[in-house]
Order: C-alpha cells, then structure tokens, then sequence
C-alpha cells in the first residue's frame, strides 16, 4: 500500500494522521515547502496553479491519495481523478480499506450521511474538522525536489488575501446573528451582548455574503466555519440546514426568533419565541445587573 | 456563443422528512439544485450580451420533475439535452461528467463555454465540472464569484477561503459559479408554460458507452444530534430570565 498526501504545508500534519490510521507501507507526501514530518519521503514542489498541482500530481503512483477538501484542492483532486480515470470522493469524514475504500461523507447539505464504496486506487479528500493532526514528531526519510513543467491553462492576474480577524471554531460562547437583524448599526447591541458573555460574534451568511455587515469567516454554515462552542445563541436564525450544520456539535443551542415555527426550533436546546430587539436590551440589562457589585446600604 | 449550462435535479433537502435514523429522501418534492439557478442566470445572461443560445445539460442521476425541467428552461435557455437510464443512476461524478460530454459530441454541440454550479446541493462535492473540463482538455475555472466576458476569453474572481484570485481565462472553457455571481430570475408562469415547448434532446446512458471506476452506495442515514428542544413563551422579562438561568447554570455568567 502506498498513500500520497498532498497540500500545502499547514495542512500535512491532518493529512499524514488521517493517512498513518491505515498503517500503509509508505506515505510520500508532496508539498510546496520543506516540513518536519515523519513521512517516508517529501517531494517539494514550486506549485502555486491549480494547473500544476494537477500535471505534478497526474504523474505519481499511490494506490490511494488524500487531499484537504478546500476548494482548490476540491478541484486538483476530481482533475487528476480524472486524467487517470480513477475513484474520486470529496470530503470524506471517516475511511476504511478492505480490498475496497469505504468511506463516509455528508449529503443533502448535512441532513444525511452516507457510505460508499468505491475500487482502489482512489483519490479523496478529507473534511478537515473531521481528522485530528499526527501526534508524533519527526523528519521525512527522504527528500526529493520535483521540477515541474506546467503550462498553464489560465492566466493568473492577481491574489488578495483576506484578512481574518479571528478563528471561530476555537470559540467557547457564540452569539450568531441572522436576518432577524434589521441593519448594520443594530449591531451595535450584539457586540455590547458578546463582550458582556465574553462571546465571538457570528452570523449566517447573508449577512455577510450579501449585506457585509460582518466579514466572511464569521458566518458559520456549511460554506463557512463549523463551529463546537458551549454556547450558541442564534438570534434572528431561521435554522436552514446550510447553516445549522455549522453549529451542530455546540453543547447547548438557545435561539431567539418571532415566528414559533422556525426549524430552528428543532436544533435548540432552549428555543425563545421572542422579539431579539425586547429581548436583547432586557438580556443586557440583567447581565449588567448580575455582575455588578452589589452594595449594602 | 454556444453555452452549456449543467443543471441537476435533486430532492430538496429542505423539505425531506427524517424518520428515527432513516432520511426518507424520495418523499421529499424535486427542486433545482440551488446554485444551479445561479449558472443558469449566468448562461442566459451571456447569451443575452453576445448572441448564441443556451443548453441545458441535465444527467438524471436521481430525481426527475418535468415541471422542474420546465421552469429551469423557462428562465431563458433555448433547448435540454438529457441523459437519463439506469447506466446513470447514483453518485459517480466522473460518469456524470463523462455521459454530458459524450451527449455534447453526440447531438454535435462543440461548446465555447460550461457553466457549473460550484456545488450540487445533495453531493457538493464540487467535482463535476473539474471533471468536464479534464475530459475536454479545456481550461477551468471554479467558484468564480465574479465574471467578466471579453469576446474570446473571460475574466473570473475566483473566491476561495483565503481570499480571492483574478485570472483570465481563454474561450472555450469550463467555469463553476458560487452563489455571489448573480441573482438568479425567477420565471412568470406564462413563461413556464412555454417551456414546455422548446427544444428537448433525450438520450439512454447505455448508447454513449461510458467507462468508469464503480461507487457503490452502502448506507444513507439521517444525521441527527437529539437536543432538548424546550419551547419558552411568555413576556420579555419572563423569557430573558429563563435565558439568564440558562446561562448561570452553564457557567457563563
Ligand atoms: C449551497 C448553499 C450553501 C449555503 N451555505 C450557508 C452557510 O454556510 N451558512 C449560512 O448561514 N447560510 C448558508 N446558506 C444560506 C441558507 O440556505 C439560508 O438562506 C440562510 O442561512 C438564512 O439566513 P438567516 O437565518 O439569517 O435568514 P432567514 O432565513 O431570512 O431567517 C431570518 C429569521 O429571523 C426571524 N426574525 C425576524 N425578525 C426577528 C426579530 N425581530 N426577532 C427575532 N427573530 C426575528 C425570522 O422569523 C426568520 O426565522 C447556503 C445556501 C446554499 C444554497
Ligand atoms: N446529474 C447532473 N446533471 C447535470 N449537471 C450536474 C449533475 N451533477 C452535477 N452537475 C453540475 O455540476 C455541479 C457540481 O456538482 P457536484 O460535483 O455534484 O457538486 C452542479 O452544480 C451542476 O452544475
């Protein structure tokens, strides 16, 4: 058995844990940089197209090949599956070999999971909230340095990096704002709530997606981050499944929301049939009055 | 222009009952898949500012509607072309890839653009049009949010989770869209009734010898995570003072 992983740097360490649980007889890894991982062998690429990550990738042997499931290499992953004309899987959260791959995955937007197999050699990708990282140290037996020859298909212009502000999927308490809000500065409220609960701010993804009331990686969903706080309060959330994937391993759920018949209220812990804008000051107001000292007169 | 736009069908995850663990899937009505819309929108849009006409390529990989098909033509393609028998049926993308690209050559449609969307709302596994253009060797271009057509070449905003990328993309190619790219139209009735009489292609899978790795499906569950789900109704101060106990007994306040 020989397993390929491939990505840049930040995400090896999930790749070769996921790819070590097989206990094959070699891992090769392929990447951009040079890493302290305890693979078989390293092969470094200068790779930043998608057009090159395929043709270098097209060219390797492996009975079974993983990938991150981000969007570049949901791409790279289903070229090269093609070009060779081999089994391909996408965000693959457990896996197991027996002659054949079996693996899991989510579908219909997370309401299901199912199982499917398919023949080896395969190429999958793996959701990465979904593996853990190696635990153990250690260097590549071996590097080799690849060359590439790629002629691109498209013509890269530009990359701008966004800025991310926080991580949420770090986050213990999470207040998460939804359409219920009714303008930017109503968000004001929100963050004077979050600091008081010492919470992140979150929201579904026409907030920020459509209106940019919020940056993109704090919407939470199937799109955006999966988050496991102790607290998700959703105010203002209908409870579509894109978005309730999202949350769905928090501890506790409390939802606000005027209509009594939201499906959030089939995902809530406590689900409070209430108008966020009484409910919010109110919640303010008592919170403030909680953690105040209180004076003996 | 001669462009593709690939739409599938799907069972509409939204409304799809769950019963203990079991998802009872084909009791739930067909929709198109949502950002399907999205490349539809742009297909015809293009079409629109350049001339040519617009196909939809449909695999009938599961659910079928007719009344779907209809509104999903209904929102200005010209003519289907679908794929349909049991050769097709089930989640195998490089099949589905496969069986629109040889339905394309067959009724003799060389196209200058396909457009995807970036994700089935079943399956997301974004595959699909990755696939179709490896197949055709043409370029590809995927989650574009952001599209720009230049008579023989297109300039795309690709958006990815890290940020965005610009590039320029020549003609013939493929392109999946994310659902930023536009806001889809929503057809009037009367333009749904006329669908129905416009250009339909059929095709059985099992004439356009299709060759691929098999993918078996094992088991589908419902994916449930109980929780307590206790309903508070009441005045403000009533409902804020449950959310405060709430809150104390967990520790947060
Ligand atoms: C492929 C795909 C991927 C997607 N991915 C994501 C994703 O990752 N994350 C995501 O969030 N969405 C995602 N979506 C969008 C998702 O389907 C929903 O459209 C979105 O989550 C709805 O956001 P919302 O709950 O804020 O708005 P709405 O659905 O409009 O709900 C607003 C809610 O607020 C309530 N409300 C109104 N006024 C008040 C008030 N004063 N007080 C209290 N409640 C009030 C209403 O009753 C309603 O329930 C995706 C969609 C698609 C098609
Ligand atoms: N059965 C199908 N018929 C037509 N187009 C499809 C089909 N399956 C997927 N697609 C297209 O490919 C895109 C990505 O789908 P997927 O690879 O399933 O995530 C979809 O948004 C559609 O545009």
């Amino acid at each position: 058995m020989k397993v390929v992983v491939a990505s840049d740097p930040s995400h090896l360490p999930k790749l070769v844990g996921a790819a070590k649980s097989l206990s094959p007889e070699v891992i090769e890894a392929v990447s951009t940089d040079r890493v302290s991982i305890p693979v078989d062998k390293l092969v470094i690429a200068d790779l930043t197209l998608n057009d090159c990550w395929t043709s270098a990738l097209s060219e390797r042997e492996f009975d079974l090949m993983l990938l991150p499931s981000t969007r570049d290499f949901k791409e790279i992953g289903a070229r090269v599956a093609a070009r060779k004309g081999i089994s391909y899987l996408s965000d693959v959260r457990e896996f197991e070999l027996g002659g054949q791959l079996v693996i899991s995955r989510m579908v219909f937007s997370g309401r299901g999971v199912e199982k499917l197999k398919a023949p080896l050699p395969a190429i999958i990708t793996i959701d990465l909230d979904a593996f853990e990282p190696i635990s153990e140290g250690g260097d590549p037996s071996s590097v080799e340095e690849l060359k590439v020859d790629c002629s691109p298909r498209i013509n890269l212009l530009e990359r701008r990096e966004r800025e991310a502000e926080v991580d949420l999927s770090k986050a213990e308490i999470i207040v998460s704002v939804g359409r219920g809000l009714k303008k930017k500065e109503d968000l004001e409220m929100i963050k004077e709530l979050a600091s008081l609960l010492g919470a992140e701010i979150a929201c579904t993804r026409p907030i920020s997606a459509d209106f940019k009331w919020l940056p993109e990686e704090r919407h939470v969903g199937m799109t955006g981050v999966r988050v496991k706080p102790r607290i998700y309060l959703a105010l203002g959330i209908s409870g579509q499944i894109q978005h309730v994937v999202g949350f769905r391993d928090a501890e506790t759920v409390i939802s606000v929301n005027t209509d009594p018949d939201a499906p959030i209220s089939e995902v809530s812990d406590y689900f409070v049939v209430a108008d966020l804008y009484e409910v919010v000051p109110k919640l303010i107001e008592e919170i403030r009055r909680k953690k105040a000292p209180r004076f003996k007169n | 222009m001669e462009v593709v736009a690939c739409v599938k069908l799907v069972y509409d995850e939204t409304q799809m009952p769950v019963e203990g663990d079991r998802l009872l899937v084909d009791q739930a009505p067909v929709k198109i898949s949502d950002i399907d819309r999205n490349a539809i929108e742009e297909a015809v849009k293009i079409k629109e500012e350049l001339g040519g006409r617009v196909t939809l390529a449909v695999v009938v990989t599961g659910s079928f509607d007719e009344a779907i098909l209809k509104e999903a033509l209904a929102m200005g393609a010209d003519r289907a072309l679908i794929v349909e028998g049991d050769v097709v049926k089930g989640h195998n993308p490089y099949r589905t890839a496969q069986a629109i690209v040889k339905a394309l050559e067959r009724d003799g449609i060389n196209p200058d653009l396909v457009v995807c969307g970036e994700g089935s709302s079943d399956q997301y596994s974004c595959a699909l049009p990755a696939m179709i253009a490896e197949i055709l060797s043409l370029p590809v271009a995927t989650f574009v949010g952001r599209l720009e057509v230049k008579e023989d070449k297109l300039v795309v905003e690709r958006y990815l989770e890290w940020g965005f990328e610009t590039a320029e993309v020549p003609l013939p190619a493929v392109i999946s869209v994310t659902s930023e790219v536009n806001e889809p139209r929503i057809p009037t009735v009367l333009q749904i009734m006329k669908a129905g009489k416009k250009e339909r292609s059929t095709v059985d899978a099992s004439e356009l010898d299709l060759k691929f790795p098999p993918i078996e499906l094992v088991e589908m569950k419902a994916y449930v995570k109980e929780r307590r789900r206790e309903k508070i109704e009441g005045g403000v101060d009533e409902v804020v003072d449950r959310i405060v106990k709430v809150l104390e007994e967990k520790g947060v306040i």
